[in-house]
């Protein structure tokens, strides 16, 4: 089940990439990684604009599940209210499970097309559609530049890459959090912006410690990933409204109980009570719909 | 509380990805990248399978050394070379750790003894990639095929580089050199046949064929024979070098080495094919089938042709047969206890076949004569 539907494909696809693109791994790669980041980008999108819809009303959802911890029901009540529905945070969970499989299935795929083994060129025998002349493109050329893309980056290079844009990425692809240290009025820590600010230390460094051991192939695949990552922030940052404008529908259901208990949001995080502005074109007054 | 559920989940996430990646680097398994590597001296066979290499007295299926004595990261699946000064040997390479990723390719000369064999040479870095080639051993010198489409000339007594530059082709040397009448004969991936002076590492003449070439070239008398993954068994003059004598077209991929006897030329292709052909102008003699691809050279001797296939691969175990040269005729065949994808080597009246995929088989015994297993091999009860 495995191979067949998730690294069988995707072995094909890097195989007829190479095959099209004149029998040059770099641009396949490249062109692969652009596909793979096509196919996830709905739920990319997804996943960025729950973020910043749940960082957007995290003082009022702090509030909220100050005001009714021994209450859940009510505590949901109040969710509602404010647009906020927690399996949305799951949810927005589902891109990254969902690239799981695609990144262990990336492995698999160097490993066989990049393996430079005859076993590994016997499984890939194995595994082509038919169709698929294999032997009007092999050898399969591995070397790009100084590296040979079969093997880790003994220059670190890639590694230094791939921790560089992969910080950069975290940076664009999440809401920027209060800092780490930052606390409020009770002297607590906001562990959402702590968890955060951590992921965006602790991703880069997993992975650079990753392409430190694996192929310099799938350290190009990581890098290609995080630039498209980066240029996808960047627009997601463009074309998405400010926080404020993104839940001020929400709030505006929950506004006269926020009003009423207006300590909520300003007890709890030290900044002033909410203002929210009204969305300023069709675009965002859909976007702040959604 | 609710709002904590997506911070949690990544790094629990994250976690396991972690752990699976340092379980697997920290098992003390390494896995196997490649098939084993088998080759024989006497009763004495000589197995490179993952982080050691074993030789192993095959009459009494008794261990005789392993090497190296502590296991390292490195890994051997070129079929040791050997000859009455000992082993010789080359690894997949390794790097010196995390920080430290630049691959070093070692190979080494040993001398053989009672116990675990002495390194009389070591010579690290000179290939950047595997050695998948087995090893050649002619006279006073090694010459040695590398994955990063080089071919060296060593010292057989020092290891040291005897060419002032190795000889390179366009892509990776997997199958052993061919030596015959001062002239070295090596094909690789890209499609070429070499003709190398053995003496300075000069190329002298090179012949395409149309698909890469994985075997090595056989020399019998003025031929060269070669198996391509142009689909098609190629004879090349060898005294006029680069002119084709016949071209025999198969169903598939020819990527063993044939073999030949008594002027028949014997090669399987992926499709599982086995054929026999006249080595004089490539007509065909007989054509069998068997299960699964061929990609192992066929085993002649004594008028029955030995040959190891793939088999069932959802029951992994390979398939041994036994064809008469005399018309082809099955004699018997046989299922392995494990995977099978290595040439086998006869030793006395066994057919060695080497395991693959079964960490407590490394060897089966068959008898040649009814196809019956006789034997098997374990490393663990050895320890």
């Amino acid at each position: 089940m495995w191979d067949q539907f998730v690294v069988n494909p995707m072995l094909n696809a890097m195989v007829l990439l190479y095959d099209f693109l004149g029998n040059n791994l770099l641009l396949a790669i490249a062109v692969f990684t652009i596909i793979i980041r096509l196919v996830t980008l709905p739920l990319n999108i997804r996943q960025q604009r729950s973020m910043m819809k749940t960082q957007a009303i995290q003082p009022q959802i702090q509030a909220i599940q100050k005001k009714y911890k021994d209450n859940p029901q009510k505590m949901q009540e109040e969710f509602a209210k404010i647009g906020y529905n927690p399996a949305d945070t799951l949810t927005g969970c589902l891109p990254m499970i969902i690239q799981m499989p695609i990144l262990f299935g990336m492995f698999q795929v160097f490993r066989i097309m990049l393996g430079t083994t005859p076993q590994a060129l016997f499984e890939l025998t194995q595994r082509v559609y038919a169709g698929i002349d294999l032997s009007q493109i092999l050898p399969i050329n591995n070397q790009f530049f100084i590296w040979n893309l079969g093997q880790p980056d003994a220059f670190l290079i890639l590694p230094i890459l791939v921790f560089v844009t992969m910080f950069v990425q975290q940076k664009y692809a999440s809401p920027t959090p209060k800092k780490k240290g930052d606390k409020d009025k009770k002297g607590q820590e906001d562990p959402t912006a702590a968890m955060t600010q951590s992921m965006q230390y602790t991703m880069p460094i997993m992975f650079g410690f990753f392409s430190l051991q694996f192929q310099a192939g799938l350290s190009l695949y990581f890098i290609f990933s995080n630039i498209i990552g980066i240029l996808q922030g960047l627009y997601m940052l463009r074309i998405m409204p400010s926080g404020d404008e993104v839940v001020k529908p929400a709030l505006s259901v929950a506004e006269p109980m926020l009003t009423e208990k207006s300590e909520l949001s300003s007890e709890s995080n030290g900044q002033e009570p909410y203002k929210a502005k009204p969305p300023t074109s069709k675009r965002k007054r859909r976007s702040a719909k959604r | 509380m609710y709002a904590d559920k997506r911070p949690l989940l990544k790094p629990i996430i994250l976690f396991l990805i972690l752990a699976s990646f340092v379980l697997a680097a920290c098992s003390g398994q390494v896995p196997n990248v490649n098939w084993p590597g088998l080759s024989v001296a006497g009763d004495v066979v000589y197995l490179a399978y993952g982080t050691e290499v074993l030789a192993i007295n095959a009459a009494t299926q008794s261990l005789i050394w392993r090497f190296p004595a502590e296991r390292s990261t490195a890994q051997y699946y070129a079929a040791p070379a050997v000859d009455e000064n000992g082993v010789v040997i080359g690894d997949f390479g390794a790097s010196n750790g995390m920080f430290s990723p630049k691959v070093i390719v070692h190979t080494f000369g040993l001398a053989e003894q009672p116990t675990n064999p002495l390194t009389v040479w070591e010579q690290p870095g000179l290939a950047t990639d595997k050695i998948v080639a087995p090893p050649l051993i002619v006279g006073d010198r090694v010459y040695l095929g590398t994955a990063d489409n080089q071919l060296f000339a060593l010292d057989r007594a020092t290891g040291t580089p005897l060419w002032d530059a190795p000889f390179s082709a366009q892509s990776a040397i997997w199958g052993q050199p061919t030596y015959a009448d001062g002239t070295l004969y090596v094909a690789s991936l890209d499609g070429f046949v070499y003709a190398i002076d053995p003496e300075t590492g000069a190329e002298n003449g090179r012949w395409e064929t149309s698909g890469a070439i994985a075997g090595s070239p056989i020399v019998v008398g003025d031929q060269i024979f070669v198996g391509s993954f142009d689909s098609k068994l190629h004879a090349l003059d060898r005294l006029q070098f680069g002119v084709e004598t016949w071209a025999y077209p198969t169903p598939d991929w020819v990527w063993g080495a044939p073999a030949v006897a008594d002027g028949v030329v014997y090669f399987g292709d992926l499709k599982g094919n086995v054929f026999a052909l006249s080595a004089a102008d490539g007509s065909l003699i007989w054509q069998k089938t068997v299960t699964g691809p061929v990609q192992t050279s066929p085993i002649v001797a004594e008028n029955v042709v030995y040959l190891v296939s793939q088999g069932d691969v959802q029951a992994k175990t390979g398939q041994v047969t036994a064809f008469s040269t005399d018309g082809g005729a099955q004699l018997w065949q046989q299922s392995a206890p494990a995977s099978v994808y290595t040439t086998p080597v006869i030793v006395g009246d066994a057919l060695v076949v080497a395991l693959q995929g079964n960490a407590d088989l490394l060897l089966a015994g068959f008898d040649r004569a009814s196809g019956a297993q006789q034997w098997t091999f374990s490393p663990v009860e050895q320890k």
